[in-house]
């Protein structure tokens, strides 16, 4: 059931000489209590999203399956028998391939959230003016919605791993990196959400700059295929070091300054997404 | 009633709202946003809302009446936290629902059902709520078997049924109720409002706005006026509809009235331009006006030149009434004689002649309106052609009527009737004639 604030009242003063912590505190406390009230609506949007994607075609529902399975498939191919690309010399064919799903799962994610995230209050406009809709949970409804092509791709990771025998035990610690995403995704969303209202060029920004990142990253480049410059070039690019961290949990290995990295990001995003989305809830209906 | 204050569930308090005017729409705001050390040169200020106060308790139906722009949504988003306030406070208890505008959330191809179960969570029911009231739903739709089709495919009556009926399935503590909610065809609307009417005796409170005032005036015994964003009065209903009337007529209806005749004052002259009109004023007491009172006398003064002696020439005059599209009357020259109606001709030497036409009373509806003057000869059964008529001038002069009493207010256009007296005459019925 969705959320309502039984009582509620609208004051001009916001306590602003209460501590910074404090606020803070209240206010994620706030944010994770509609997040959690509203889950299932978020939910029921998000299938309805899918279902307004897909109403009308022949096979529905399942083009959220067979498109991401074609385009890993695709990959697959391309990169084990055209490039015949390998990592190392004692290396397999299946071992780049691999790692380039294990990247690709991840940069998936990554992307559609972003790049959706300028325009999620934009393309619900009447619904947000019109309605107390709870925009907090914009973010979820999308990575929801769009959760399909990064699953179908882990599933094809796990199965090729079991294959290959290179499935390793820490690929049950996937939910602590998937966590920390999550939190990096929300803050990202709702900060660019916000922004996003009033500088529509956000959409356009963020698509150019993922478009060119994805090269700049270790999605497609391990270690041993480039110099050390490059290498520390490529640390620069911040989603990298979530690429990596995923990367530990799948292959077993371990970059500690990565996952630090990744973790004082997600939880900083989160932190100011939480902030932004508090302060301009209302105020953002004015620049619809 | 009660007046403990456990009762108030909605308490405004002195709320002012001004929206930003950006000078620019597209970049006014991101640069507002970015150079936040002179924000204030990239926008003009605009008071939407100033200083209103109001409570409202449980079971309370009010009704909010205004003109257009007077910032009835503006509070009513800020009472449902759509908007911020700017100062003063807004307290609310319990749930608020507003029906703003139907239709949110609607996919064309999804099917009827599924619309009605998007459309109730969107506006804050489980969906077990949702489940219980379906049948309801599609059954006050008078849908029929519809419901399981794509709603792109549905008559534009069916989706304006549907739409009201999932707005109207909602049962909060506070509902605000927006104007044009009703529409689709007159069953229907008569429908909507038998059910609005059954929301506001259901118990919750409920904030009306229309600008339909006999609806008003029929649900709801509170209302408050708003013009210019300032509240101009809070109280009976009858008592705010009526001071909402005597402003509309005092500037509105002017106002509105000069635009429309203004739209529709390209002036044509046709005819064979035997005869010029100059000028034409109305005159009431002597004094030139464009204001006349129904019932009261009235002179219209033609200033005209003939440019031949013309013989058996009479004077028609064409009125527009700003409220329909068609003529709404044509003022002829009778005279009524023993058997038939006959023209009133007169003759136009050569020369500049100033014809006076004496209404003793002007009977027509209140409302502006155009005069399209001609002189046309008598000599051939009036009918409108360029070689009979000396002279067409469209549109020539525009004026307003109103009652004396401005408080009767249109219902469409009307005309005041007079009743020369009344005499009852008791007719002795068969069975005591026999």
């Amino acid at each position: 059931m969705r959320q309502v604030d039984n009582e509620r009242a609208q004051h001009h003063q916001p306590d602003k000489r209460d501590g910074f912590s404090l606020i803070m505190f209240t206010v994620i406390a706030r944010l994770t209590r509609s997040l959690f009230g509203n889950w299932q609506f978020a939910c029921a949007m998000a299938g309805r999203d899918a279902l307004a994607l897909n109403r009308g075609s022949l096979l529905g529902l399942a083009w959220l399956a067979v498109r991401p399975l074609i385009q890993v498939g695709a990959y697959v191919v391309i990169v084990s028998y055209v490039f015949q690309t390998r990592l190392g010399e004692q290396q397999g064919r299946f071992d780049y391939v691999l790692y380039v799903l294990s990247g690709l799962v991840v940069w998936q994610m990554v992307q559609r959230a972003l790049e959706d995230a300028p325009s999620l209050l934009r393309d619900r406009m009447d619904i947000v003016k019109q309605m107390a809709y709870p925009i907090e949970t914009l973010p979820v409804t999308t990575m929801l919605a769009h959760v399909t092509a990064p699953a179908v791709g882990l599933c094809t990771y796990m199965v090729l791993a079991l294959v290959s025998g290179k499935l390793t035990w820490s690929c049950l610690l996937l939910p602590v990196p998937a966590l920390l995403l999550a939190a990096l995704l929300l803050g990202l969303s709702w900060s660019m959400m916000i922004v996003g209202v009033v500088i529509k060029d956000l959409r356009e920004v963020i698509a150019v700059i993922l478009g060119l990142l994805v090269y700049v990253s270790p999605v497609l480049v391990a270690e041993s295929m480039v110099s050390d410059t490059m290498w520390v070039l490529l640390m620069l690019n911040p989603l990298a070091h979530v690429v990596i961290a995923f990367r530990d949990v799948l292959l077993g290995t371990f970059h500690p300054s990565s996952w630090a990295v990744f973790a004082v990001m997600s939880m900083g995003s989160l932190l100011f997404g939480a902030w932004l989305l508090d302060h301009m809830k209302q105020t953002i209906n004015e620049y619809l | 009633m009660n007046t403990s204050d456990a009762d108030i569930v909605l308490d405004v308090k002195n709320v002012c709202k001004n929206f930003k005017l950006y000078g620019d729409p597209v970049t006014g705001p991101a640069k507002a946003a970015l150079k936040f050390w002179k924000r204030e040169s990239y926008y003009k200020v605009f008071p939407a809302v100033t200083d209103i106060s109001f409570t409202a308790r449980r079971g309370e139906v009010i009704g909010i009446v205004g003109p257009n722009g007077a910032g009835k949504t503006t509070l009513l988003k800020m009472i449902a936290g759509l908007l911020p306030v700017d100062s003063g406070s807004i307290t609310v208890r319990g749930k608020v629902s507003a029906l703003l505008a139907l239709g949110l959330g609607v996919h064309p191809e999804f099917s009827g059902r599924e619309n009605i179960i998007y459309g109730g969570l969107l506006m804050g029911m489980s969906r077990a709520e949702i489940e219980k009231k379906i049948d309801d739903i599609v059954e006050f739709a008078e849908i029929g078997e519809f419901i399981n089709h794509p709603f792109r495919t549905y008559s534009s009556g069916m989706r304006a049924r549907l739409l009201f009926a999932i707005s109207m399935s909602i049962d909060p503590d506070i509902m605000i109720i927006d104007e044009a909610l009703a529409t689709g065809d007159s069953y229907f609307v008569q429908k909507c409002q038998r059910k609005i009417q059954e929301l506001c005796d259901s118990g919750a409170t409920i904030l009306f706005v229309s600008h339909n005032l006999y609806q008003v005036e029929e649900l709801t015994d509170r209302c408050i006026y708003i013009r210019k964003g300032e509240l101009q009065f809070d109280g009976p209903t009858r008592i705010a509809v009526d001071t909402y009337i005597d402003d509309i007529h005092d500037e509105a209806s002017v106002t509105l009235a000069t635009k429309t005749l203004q739209s529709r004052s390209a002036q044509k002259v046709n005819g064979t331009g035997d005869v010029i009109v100059e000028e034409a004023t109305f005159s009431v007491d002597g004094e030139p006006t464009n204001q006349l009172q129904i019932g009261h006398a009235a002179k219209l003064i033609l200033g005209i030149e003939a440019l031949r002696d013309l013989h058996g020439c009479t004077v028609g005059i064409e009125l527009l009434s700003h409220k329909s599209l068609t003529t709404y009357a044509f003022v002829q020259l009778f005279d009524y004689g023993a058997d038939e109606q006959k023209l009133r001709a007169f003759d136009l030497p050569k020369g500049r002649h100033e014809i006076v036409l004496d209404f003793n009373h002007v009977f027509i509806g209140d409302g502006a309106y155009s005069a399209t003057i001609e002189l046309y000869s008598t000599d051939h059964d009036y009918k409108y052609s360029h070689d009979t008529t000396y002279c067409r001038y469209e549109n020539f002069l525009s004026f307003h009527c109103t009652y004396r009493n401005k408080r009767i207010f249109g219902r469409g256009t009307m005309c005041e009737v007079p009743v020369g007296g009344v005499s009852i005459t008791a007719i002795p019925s068969a069975k005591e004639g026999a």
